[in-house]
């Protein structure tokens, strides 16, 4: 899959995601229907981009990272066959303080309310990322961080 | 005034010296300047000479078949675009040119000088773009990669390209700037839009920035300037994963 195509799963993938989670309140049956987050605040995933490959070479973030992909579990032991919930880019541009052009930032954080449509309320979650390089080729996954739905 | 016919001492053609890419296939027609009258007396001090210009593709010159290269003219040539005049490739045309004096008394037509339109060069092919990398096999050591770019199919002006063949040279380089000295051939020429290669066969060392490039070439020879590159670190291994995960709470935007 080229760059560019690729770059169009994932902000649709992700839309998938905001629309779903626009959609809550409709009825009982699980799913994210019964979480309502706190208002004026949402809870967001960060981390910190990898800087070496892994085998341990330098790697220039902003050149060699494609997009991220995001896992769920209620356990934390993910495996290669989780299939991510989401997908997003690992930069975007923004406009440079002479407004004039833009500049490639890296993504670092995610707002986790977009994966309520894969939750259930009352349940711990274990989120991990996985980052996937302009090739194609995937890093580990990420750490597990637990992730509470009270 | 004196006579009402005029001499032409001759007419030639020859293509002037401009690039293809800044004029396309420019021409110019030039002939020598009228200054006498067919019996060889001098036009008159302060008579106005001007000159009109036609192609046709009938050797006779007929009045109906004659198509305006410049309708009035005061220097001796006239700067023209064959495509643009409508001349189709290899299909003779005839140009004359006639003099106008004064207020409006012409000459007869000049002899026809008979000339081969070249066939119509557009100019370069577009460079490729969209060049991408993906491993498809992990086999060898450093694995075996495939490259791909997109399918050229229109000129750098835009204009589709037809009846041509659209063949691909690829390269790499570990010099950013994409010199030309530094480039090494991973495929000379190919009419496929993707390749595949062992980076370590290709001379390519772990952990090594490399950048790929490509250039389109028609099978008329012209060729595309070198692609935008894509930057590549020769791995087997892909990125290292992200770490120090954590949630934060954000106000809502």
């Amino acid at each position: 899959m080229n760059r560019s195509s690729l770059r169009l799963t994932v902000s649709l993938i992700t839309l998938i995601g905001i629309i779903f989670s626009g959609c809550g309140g409709g009825g009982g049956g699980g799913g994210s229907s019964a979480v309502s987050p706190p208002s004026g605040s949402v809870t967001a995933l960060e981390w910190d981009p990898p800087r070496v490959a892994a085998d341990g070479t330098p790697m220039d973030s902003r050149r060699d990272l494609d997009y991220y992909e995001f896992y769920l579990r209620t356990d934390q032991n993910f495996t290669e066959n989780d299939q991510p919930v989401a997908q997003v880019a690992a930069f975007y541009d923004v406009l440079s303080p002479n407004g004039k052009s833009f500049v490639r930032d890296l993504t670092k954080e995610f707002t986790l309310d977009n994966l309520l449509p894969f939750t259930e309320q009352g349940k711990r979650y274990y989120v991990s990322i996985r980052a996937v390089g302009v090739d194609g080729l995937k890093s580990g996954f990420m750490v597990p961080v637990p992730w509470d739905l009270s | 005034m004196k006579a009402k016919n005029f001499f032409f001492v001759g007419i030639l053609l020859f293509a002037f010296g401009l690039t293809r890419a800044a004029l396309g296939e420019t021409r110019q027609l030039a002939w020598s300047a009228v200054t006498t009258y067919t019996d060889g007396s001098p036009i008159e001090a302060g008579q106005t000479v001007s000159y009109k210009a036609y192609w046709t593709q009938d050797p006779w010159l007929d009045a109906e078949t004659l198509r305006p290269l410049v309708s009035s003219t005061a220097v001796t040539s006239a700067t023209f675009d064959p495509a643009a005049e409508g001349m189709v490739g290899y299909q003779a045309v005839y140009f004359t040119v006639k003099t106008v004096v004064g207020t409006g008394t012409e000459s007869t037509l000049s002899a026809a000088l008979p000339w081969n339109p070249p066939a119509v060069i557009p100019g370069a092919p577009s460079a490729p773009a969209d060049l991408g990398i993906t491993r498809i096999a992990t086999s060898t050591s450093s694995g075996t990669w495939q490259l791909s770019w997109g399918p050229v199919t229109t000129y750098a002006n835009g204009t589709p390209i037809q009846g041509k063949t659209v063949r691909y040279a690829i390269f790499w380089t570990a010099d950013a700037g994409l010199s030309t000295a530094s480039l090494s051939p991973l495929a000379s020429s190919t009419t496929q839009t993707s390749l595949t290669f062992d980076p370590a066969a290709s001379g390519m060392t772990g952990g090594q920035r490399v950048y790929f490039a490509a250039k389109s070439v028609l099978d008329t020879g012209e060729e595309s300037a070198l692609s935008a590159s894509l930057s590549w670190s020769v791995s087997n291994k892909g990125p290292g994963a992200p770490s120090n995960g954590r949630m934060v709470r954000k106000n809502k935007k």
